[in-house]
């Protein structure tokens, strides 16, 4: 039967049907993304209209007395050898440093801002009295499981954060997203005690949907349903109805790090881990977030690939107590440990697991000394997958030196970029090592998520990013274990994205242009930032 | 995932917008990725769009390999459809380049003896219509050859992304175990 459309008119002319002139064949109904700009436009315009202040309130003083440009001269100068006796990493000295000088009027005032001993000392005293007084809820530390390929690992980490060995805990990889919140799913049905979520991101969608009705009853049946997400993370995500669906169901949500309309560095540091913890028993981690895109019901950066890792046993105590200490410190109010970390639930297993977490609660850069190990310790192979890669001298330099022993070095990054900019510095620190004979993938029509890092001898599963912000700014959590069956399905994780793929080669770095080659230079100044 | 009422079997939807005529019957091919119709419906705005609903099982073998093939296959058909529509860029724009380029100097031809009869303008006169028509001659030659050449380029993609369409498809209908109809008719 011939169809007939309706018809537009215009005077007495006829015109048909519009018709669609686009390029796009075929477009999948979820490929809008985010919602919320107005706010953010909102929060942003108050604080560059106070940054706009600052700038004002030096050329006033500048104009009025001469001796204050002189003055402000020198202080820059000092704040540049302050700067460069600091701990910083030298690409963010480099960029302070030249940002202080070239507006020297102000820069020092911003760098003094941004320093977290000034503006987030307070927390941080905060964070040790919390320490301090949930350390005996700590688990001992033992050896006794650890051999020698991991010993020094184990010893790092103890060291640095007090993270302990476990032995007794079975792990599950999951290659992807969908996977794993099949099976988050499945266990939340069978909470009987507690639900801790701590996330970067909670979007409303399929997935919330999902889980919200699995939390509401669980909720309704006396579960303690705690959610603890980042409000720069969520606020273009999660709505307000959202919000209140969550609070009227029972359940207690907080939120890190609120942002305000009050210039203040601080805001750049977010809380990246992700965790679900179910009774103390179980625990998931990852680089999943709670959102459609991350487990493909979404569209938004092509296929969305992704890692998690499951964990049953006594390892699962460390997760429960990284949400308690963060819990306390956004809510301000004593948690029971001692409720929820009382009894051990060991599962038999060979492997070694360590959990551990990372950020400015911690007084060293525990997540990117890991990583320095790991590939410093590879003899055989090494892989990484990460969905940025902004890695500072140490890491570029280890890598480099362990490709040009022979060490197979493979680089696993995204296809499809979420940040344009943020690729291109990805793209140009990737291609950089391909002269070194590190092998580098970019994975087709997809957006890699995943962050793993793993040699011939152990790996490490997580939310921690191969990049500054990272390993610098951000709270983080991640596994670290020698498991062999985990090794396995890294490898085979590795070898499916690997077909899927497509190599950079040092020809794809040489055949850029110059303005390609200024704009990504350009970019990498503010690659600490990004 | 959403359970259908009276069926237990939890399902995934995906709803897609197409256009009508595309030669690559992507509506039947859809299916090989173990997705069934339920409804197309016309856009209420443009007559060669069309909305189609489809549905599968949540639990399905080899979902990840599914999902990003009808990723590639989707990707490969749109830039096959962008580059096709920019196809004749850069013709066009040597061409508007030629363009000018003969219109000044016509202009500059036409204008010279105007402004004074003496033999230099008289001169410049005729290099520039002699200018004018070498650059149409060879500006329209150029163009040929830049089409030309785009038309092949265009005709290599498109036989590369039907291979690679084709290839896709073969994967998906192994993973599925869905046959292809088209290669059964």
């Amino acid at each position: 039967m011939k169809k007939k459309y309706p018809e537009r008119r215009l005077g007495k002319k006829t015109i048909g049907k519009a018709v669609y002139s686009d390029y796009k064949v075929v477009k999948i109904k979820t490929e809008e993304n985010g919602l919320g700009i107005f706010k953010t436009l909102i929060v942003m315009g108050v604080l560059a209209l106070q940054l706009a202040i600052l700038i004002l309130i030096y050329l006033f003083l500048s104009y009025l007395f001469r001796w204050y440009v002189i003055l402000s001269y020198v202080l820059s100068f000092f704040t540049c050898i302050y700067v460069i006796s600091t701990n910083k990493n030298s690409l963010s000295k480099a960029v302070w440093i030249l940002f202080i000088l070239l507006s020297f009027g102000f820069g020092y005032i911003i760098y003094f801002l941004s320093d977290e001993r000034i503006f987030f000392g307070r927390k941080k005293k905060r964070y040790a009295r919390i320490f301090a007084a949930s350390g005996k809820y700590a688990d001992e530390y033992s050896e006794n499981c650890c051999n020698g390929e991991i010993l020094l690992d184990a010893q790092y980490l103890y060291r640095t954060g007090g993270f302990v060995p476990y032995c007794g805990t079975r792990l599950k990889y999951y290659p992807s997203g969908a996977r794993m919140f099949d099976e988050v799913l499945e266990c939340l049905t069978s909470a009987q005690s507690y639900i801790f979520i701590e996330m970067y991101i909670i979007s409303d969608g399929v997935l919330f949907d999902r889980v919200m009705k699995v939390l509401e009853d669980r909720a309704t049946a006396g579960v303690d349903v705690r959610i603890l997400y980042d409000f720069i993370g969520c606020h273009r995500t999660l709505s307000s109805a959202s919000i209140k669906r969550i609070k009227r169901a029972g359940i207690k949500l907080e939120c890190f790090n609120r942002l305000t309309p009050r210039f203040s560095v601080a805001l750049n540091f977010r809380d990246h881990r992700k965790i679900i913890v179910i009774d103390g028993k179980v625990a998931f981690t990852g680089g999943v977030n709670l959102a459609d895109e991350y487990v493909n019901e979404k569209r938004m950066f092509g296929y969305w690939k992704d890692s998690g890792l499951k964990l049953e046993g006594s390892a699962v105590r460390a997760f429960t107590l990284f949400f308690l200490r963060q819990w306390e410190f956004v809510t301000g109010r004593v948690q029971e440990y001692g409720r929820f970390l009382s009894a051990g639930y060991e599962v038999p297993s060979e492997s070694v697991v360590i959990p551990f977490a990372d950020g400015l609660d911690y007084d060293y850069h525990i997540g990117k000394n890991v990583y320095e190990n790991i590939i410093a310790n590879a003899s055989q192979r090494l892989y990484i997958m990460t969905p940025y890669f902004i890695p500072d001298d140490s890491i570029t330099a280890l890598l480099r030196n362990k490709a040009l022993s022979g060490v197979d070095v493979t680089l696993v990054i995204p296809g499809v970029p979420d940040k344009a900019f943020v690729y291109s510095v990805t793209r140009k620190y990737a291609e950089k090592l391909t002269d070194s004979g590190v092998k580098v993938y970019r994975m087709k029509d997809s957006f890699v998520h995943s962050k793993v890092v793993a040699n011939e001898n152990c790996a490490v599963v997580g939310s921690i990013n191969m990049d500054l912000r990272s390993f610098y700014q951000q709270f983080e959590c991640a596994v670290y274990t020698d498991d062999k069956g985990v090794m396995k399905d890294i490898q085979a994780d590795f070898d499916w994205a690997i077909s899927y793929g497509e190599r950079i080669t040092d020809y794809d770095r040489r055949r850029k242009n110059v303005f390609q080659r200024i704009y990504t230079g350009l970019l990498q100044l503010v690659a600490p930032f990004m | 995932m959403e359970e259908i009422k009276g069926d237990c079997e939890p399902r995934d939807f995906l709803n897609v917008s197409l256009t009508r005529d595309n030669e690559w019957n992507l509506r039947e091919k859809y299916k090989l990725f173990g997705w069934t119709e339920t409804e197309i419906k016309d856009d209420s705005l443009y007559s060669n769009v069309v909305h189609v609903s489809y549905y599968r099982p949540h639990f399905i073998d080899n979902k990840d390999d599914l999902q990003l093939l009808q990723v590639r296959m989707e990707s490969e058909i749109n830039n096959l459809s962008k580059a096709d529509m920019y196809k004749h860029l850069r013709s066009a724009l040597a061409c508007s380049l030629v363009a000018i380029m003969a219109i000044l100097l016509v202009a500059a031809a036409v204008v010279a003896p105007l402004v004074n009869l003496t033999a230099l303008h008289i001169a410049v006169c005729s290099f520039c219509g002699l200018c004018a028509v070498l650059c149409l001659i060879f500006g329209i030659m150029w163009v040929i050859n830049i089409r030309r050449n785009e038309n092949q380029k265009f005709l290599n993609l498109r036989e590369r992304t039907s291979e690679s369409i084709t290839a896709i498809c073969i994967r998906a209908e192994l993973l599925s175990g869905v046959k292809n109809e088209e290669e059964i008719s």
